[in-house]
This record gives C-alpha cells, structure tokens and sequence, in this order.
C-alpha cells in the first residue's frame, strides 16, 4: 500500500528545465547554471535557521526550536534535519541569507507565489518570469523541458516547452502525416508541423517523481555542455499551520527533503558544481510565536538557502531586525531586511554574466535595486 | 474609595528592567559577534526597495556577515552523500599501472539463482580507485551512466576485493512505470566469489534485497599506457 509520504513524495514536487541553448543562435553563452528550489507554502526561516543568540527566540518560540541545532556561530543555528547543506556551508560551499523576502507584504500564497515568480511587486501584472526575462537577456532562449511552463520561466516571448511522454498503450503515430502538412503549408503553420514532428521523434525519457531523484535528472541534463542552464524544482507542503514540530514532524521531513535535493545537485552536477548556483524561494515567512494548533501561520520575512561552486560561501548574510514585538513586522513576523531580489539578481550577475543595472530594470523593473553580489558572490 | 495596589507599579518597573537588561544583553551579544561580522557601506536604496509594498523593508543600515564554523565532533556526525563511505580502515590495493577492465552489474535471484545483466561496459582503475566511463543500463527508467560516473565511490582493497558504495538499479522499468531512483548498495561485505587477490578481476557480490543479490564482474582488464 502507498503511504501518504510516498504519495506526496510522487506528487507534490516537479521539475522543468529551461535555457536549452540553440545552435546557430546562440552565442558566446554564458557558462554558469541556476537552479531554484520553490518552496511552496512558505517556509519557516526561523526554525530552518534559528538564530539561537537572539534572547527573544526561546521565548516566543519554545516548541519550534530543535533541541538539536547545529551551531554555526555564536548567534545562528541550522536545523539538524539540514546536515547535508551544513556541511556545504562549513566548506564554503553554500550560504545563508536571513531576514529577507521580496517585498511582498499581503500573506496570500497566490499572490505571494506570483510576485515571487514574476519579480513584478503587483500581483499578477506580469505575464513573464524573472528567470525566463534573464534567460532572454542571456542569449538563451532555448525552450523549456517541462510538462508545464512555470511562470518563474516564461520570457517575454514565449518559450517553447515540452515533455515526452510514453504512456502504455499510446498510438504511436507516423511522423508522414507531420511532414505533409509542414511542407503543404506556408512558414507559420508549417514551422510548427515540423516542431510536431521533431519532437516525436526525440526519445522519451522517464524520470522519478520525487524530487531527489529531480534534483539529480536536474543535475545531470545541467552537467551536459549542450544542456540547459536553469532548473526549477518545485517543492510543496511548507504550510505547516499546525503541528509544525521541530525535532520530528512536517517541518523536519519537509527540511530533510530540501537537503535532499542540495545534496542530490551537488553530487549529480559533478564538475558543473563549481558554475552553478542554487537558491531557494519561498512566497513568505511564517509568524515568529507559534499559534494555537502548535504551527505557525503566514507571516513576512524568511530565509534564503543557498550553494553552489560560484558562491564565496561559508557565511550567514544578514541585517537582522530582532524578534522583539516592536522589531517585528506588523508586531508578528520577521522583518524583511534584505530584499530578496537582490539576491536572485545577483544569482543572475553571477552566472549569466549580465550588468546588475540591467538585471534590476529589465527584470525585476526596479532600477535602484539594491546589488549584494560582492557579499554572495565577491 | 481609592485603594493603592503597588502591583501595577511593581509589574512595570520589573518590566523596565527586563527591557533594560535584554539591551544590554543584544548589545552584549552582538559586541561579542563583531569578531564574526563585517559590515560595508550603509545599504544604498536605505533598505527600502522599489515598488507597492516596498516601504516594508526597515532597518537595513548594515548588511552583517556571520562566518560559519561548525565543531569539528559536529561535522563529523552531519549527513553524507549516500555513496559516502568511510575507507579509513581500508588497506588499498598497489597497482603499478591503471588498469582499463569491462565491467557488468548483474543481479541473481536467490531462489531460482538466475542472473541478468543490468548494465555493461568500460571501467578504469586509477590509484586502486574505479572511474566509470562508457557504459549502459538496460534497465530504462531512470538508470542512466551519469549515476556511476559522478557517485560511485568504489575501491580495490589489498586482497582483490572491491569496497565502498554505488548507486545500482536493480528493477527494470517498463514504458508507462514509473521509474525509481537507484539503491546505494556497499561493496566489500561479502568476498569476491571468482578470482585471486592479486587482482580486481572476477565476481564480486553484494547485497541488495530480500529477493536478490547484486554482482559486479571484472574482466578483460588490460594496463593504460
């Protein structure tokens, strides 16, 4: 029988891959890869990174604290279910950022996991992503592998994308019929009859649901030189408005997950490791107090996990406001004191090589955007 | 009539104080993290960004860094890579030219003893340590040669025998199945059930299920000029 962890485990993550490079388009590519995690739900930065030396944390927080942290320094703790990524920070291989969020303020999960895929602060405004926008400016508008086209990579003009599939039992249709009609009719039509054909003709490939074995599919297509340059992975179930726990339940398994994944990258990525970047995004932090049902509910400020060979890592990144009442955002959650883009605009700086100004007015339309490379990545 | 309860009073004072020592405290705190920290220049949008909800953003004077140094009893207990093995205790083989063999990793069943090969091809031995090259999975699924070449951590030890951790598909996936991610088996329990200890070749078995083992054949090796 399924339980319900191996069915989440199948069903609640997915993978697309983008940035597929064009020959004869493009060139002169740039060399570096990003992956990002989505955390749907939004993650609780403060159990995954407890800054133990803030005297507010036991008191607001008693019951969502692990009584095992692993002690990073003197004022921050990572959780134990993230060994893995721990240990990436120790050899300078990954990083944290604390207190930070896109300045988004509304605590809705729709509207959050639209801001933080579009880069564009009014929900819904946008049609494209920031990653899809960056990939464009990149030179790299090859298409995307994915069953879906999440919004995080859509550009401007629209990706191609798709997704083989071999189901038992499907007709296996003659590639004849395509090749007709792409020459009976004129460029347009006829373009896409060809594509149909095309892609009947690439061999299927079948992949694991769950996202580790993702994350190491991710790696390896990344790992190849005629491969993409950006994976998406989408991880769910970080809502955790009751029984969030802190040594055992949701929260943990969800954290054991996402170290999981870095480590799967890490390990399937080999030598492509050292150009790569990979950073989580999540829509929202959570509360600091724990409500009533032993969880916690939607609140501003989170963390930013992230590693990769690019980063000069090694180091928590901060500019961090207190878990006080008064220091708290709207007196309940975290406050955000580092804007998230800045980070994903580094992230970008990084391994496409493009200008920070034109990151931060053409895709994240905020030309003062604060730059942060030279702490991540300098 | 007005009856004086000094509780109010009493209470705020103690909560002055309170504050008063937390303060101190943080002030203390972060005094004492200054060894750890580097602060730059004072954020230069004022830490407050662009856009609707912008005005969000506060007190970002500074951004500070937190080195990370984890205790050496610590690291050594955090989570591994699962082909992680530790070959500490593990005597390496001498071998005075890397060798290029043929490999396959077959599984048997434990009933009927039948064997099928799961994958074939080229393996290079460099410093005792085995470096995957070409080679393929008939499995399908998910099996595909980036597994062994990027995680396999395998070795020869002194008497022949091939120790450490892999990944291994050990089901075949049909069109349609879902595909499932590898076991990482350890080498090195059991003893080579062919061959000498003069050499990796032969048949080295290693456990995998209730219902079949796993085998690694060498062969066919030759010296790299």
């Amino acid at each position: 029988m399924i339980t319900r962890r191996q069915f989440l485990q199948s069903s609640a993550a997915s993978l697309a891959l983008a940035g597929f490079p064009i020959h004869g388009v493009t060139k002169d590519l740039p060399t570096g890869n990003i992956v990002v995690i989505i955390l749907e739900g939004g993650m609780d930065g403060l159990a995954a990174v407890p800054p133990l030396g803030d005297p507010d944390l036991e008191r607001a927080r008693k019951g969502l604290i692990s009584a095992n942290p692993i002690t990073l320094n003197p004022f921050f703790g990572l959780h134990p279910s993230l060994g893995g990524f721990a240990r990436m920070l120790n050899d300078g291989e990954a990083s944290i950022v604390h207190a930070t969020a896109f300045p988004y303020t509304k605590r809705s999960h729709f509207e959050g996991q639209n801001v933080i895929q579009t880069g564009n602060m009014t929900p819904y405004a946008s049609k494209s992503g920031w990653l899809g926008r960056s990939l464009e400016l990149a030179g790299l508008p090859g298409r995307a592998y994915s069953m879906d086209m999440p919004l995080l990579i859509r550009g401007e003009a629209e990706l191609d994308n798709y997704y083989p599939a071999h189901l038992r039992g499907s007709i296996d249709p003659t590639n004849m019929l395509t090749d007709q009609l792409s020459q009976y009719h004129g460029s347009i039509i006829g373009d896409a009859f060809t594509k149909v054909g095309q892609k009947h003709e690439e061999k299927a490939k079948f992949i694991a649901r769950d996202p580790v074995s993702l994350a190491k599919h991710a790696g390896a297509r990344l790992s190849d030189p005629l491969g993409p340059s950006v994976a998406v992975i989408k991880v769910s179930e970080f809502d955790t408005h009751a029984g969030q726990g802190a040594d055992t339940g949701m929260h943990y398994e969800q954290l054991a997950e996402v170290d999981d994944i870095m480590i799967a990258l890490k390990s399937s990525l080999g030598a492509q490791f050292k150009d790569t970047v990979i950073l989580t995004l999540t829509e929202f932090g959570r509360t600091v107090k724990m409500n009533g049902s032993t969880g916690t509910d939607h609140g501003y400020g989170s963390a930013g996990l992230l590693a990769g060979g690019l980063l000069k890592g090694g180091k928590v990144i901060t500019q961090w406001p207190g878990l006080g009442k008064r220091d708290r955002f709207e007196e309940r959650d975290l406050q955000s004191t580092i804007d998230y883009r800045s980070v994903c605009a580094a992230c970008i700086e990084a391994a496409f090589g493009l200008d920070h100004d034109l990151i931060a007015d053409k895709i994240f339309y905020t030309p003062k955007l604060e730059r942060v490379y030279d702490h991540l990545f300098a | 009539m007005t009856i004086f309860s000094p509780r109010p009073v009493m209470k705020n004072a103690v909560r002055g104080i309170a504050i008063i020592a937390a303060a101190l405290f943080v002030h203390t705190q972060a005094s004492a993290l200054t060894f750890a920290t580097t602060s730059d220049q004072p954020n230069k949008s004022g830490g407050k960004s662009g856009g609707k909800s912008g005005g969000a953003l506060q007190k970002s004077e500074d951004i500070q860094i937190f080195d990370v140094k984890i205790a050496g009893a610590l690291l050594n207990n955090l989570k591994q890579p699962p082909s992680y093995f530790d070959f500490s205790k593990i005597e390496l083989m001498k071998m005075p030219a890397a060798q290029k063999c043929r490999f396959e990793f077959k599984r048997r069943q434990n009933k009927s003893g039948k064997e099928q090969v799961l994958a074939n091809g080229i393996v290079e031995i460099h410093d005792s340590r085995l470096v995957f090259k070409d080679h393929n999975w008939r499995v399908r699924g998910m099996a595909t040669p980036t597994f062994l070449k990027t995680e396999a951590n395998l070795v020869v030890d002194s008497t022949g025998n091939i120790v450490g951790k892999a990944p291994f598909f050990l089901l075949f996936t049909d069109p349609g199945e879902i595909a499932r991610p590898p076991k990482y088996v350890a080498l090195g329990e059991m003893k080579k059930e062919t061959g000498d200890a003069k050499s990796p070749i032969g048949v080295h078995p290693f456990p995998v299920d209730n219902w079949a083992m796993g085998l690694l054949n060498i062969h066919n090796c030759t010296d790299i000029t």
